[in-house]
């Protein structure tokens, strides 16, 4: 079965993600989407731009979605990741996973998004009222803790 | 002589100044370690940032002991920040 992880940099469509993934023998489907917010970390945000090492990032979220499969039994993944310029709102991210019951389709796609924002080489610049900056990077502001 | 191909990204792209450069390396570095410590000392906007990058090798992430090779492609991966 071919997979659906893919980097794209046109709006993101929920259906697609969700078509990749029906089985007949799926009665659970699990949606994220992870979409633009209007502020990080108590600072206002504009715009992200994210961008991508495209050719290993589109491996890497299939790494990801083979290690899980093979985790969780009998799930279906499907992700796609949107880089360009993003304004408030648009989805930046679409992770789905199918499983005969819902248990198991929650943790699959939890795990999905999880290890794509440890692992997958994308990044993004923040644009707010402080100029831009690369979230991680250049941002001392930011600490480490947990955003999940 | 190793010659690699070093890709920059994001915030690493933007210190170095460029996206990409082919470079040959001294016969001391052979190591991924090696080619960090390498890079922060010859290249300014690098010194003592490069301890959060990770490296990855053909589209691979590697540790500090993956010994290069002709031909490689190395990318600088900086702190991700996907989702």
């Amino acid at each position: 079965m071919t997979r659906l992880c893919e980097v794209r940099e046109t709006a993101l469509s929920v259906d697609e993600a969700i078509a990749a993934v029906q089985r007949s023998d799926a009665g659970a489907i699990a949606v994220f989407i992870g979409n633009v917010r209007d502020h990080n970390d108590g600072r206002p945000v504009t715009l992200l731009e994210y961008e991508a090492y495209a050719s290993m990032a589109g491996k890497e979220m299939k790494n990801i979605a083979t290690e899980i499969e093979s985790e969780i039994s009998d799930v279906s993944l499907a992700v796609l990741h949107r880089i360009g310029r993003l304004e408030i709102g648009d989805a930046a991210v679409v992770c789905v996973a199918s499983a005969p019951h819902r248990g198991e389709a929650f943790r699959a796609c939890r795990a999905l998004i999880d290890r794509i924002k440890a692992r997958v080489p994308i990044w993004k610049r923040e644009h707010g009222p402080d100029g831009p900056h690369w979230v991680g990077w250049e941002d001392a502001r930011c600490v480490a803790h947990d955003h999940s | 002589m190793i010659r690699i191909k070093l890709l920059y990204f994001a915030g690493v792209r933007d210190a170095v100044g460029k996206p990409e450069e082919t470079v040959e390396l001294p016969s001391e570095v052979r190591s991924v370690v090696e080619l960090s410590g390498h890079m922060e000392k010859t290249r300014a906007a690098l010194s003592g940032r490069l301890d959060s990058v990770r490296f990855a090798v053909n589209e691979t992430f590697v540790d500090g002991e993956h010994v290069l090779s002709d031909g490689d492609v190395v990318a600088l991966i900086p702190p991700v920040a996907g989702g």
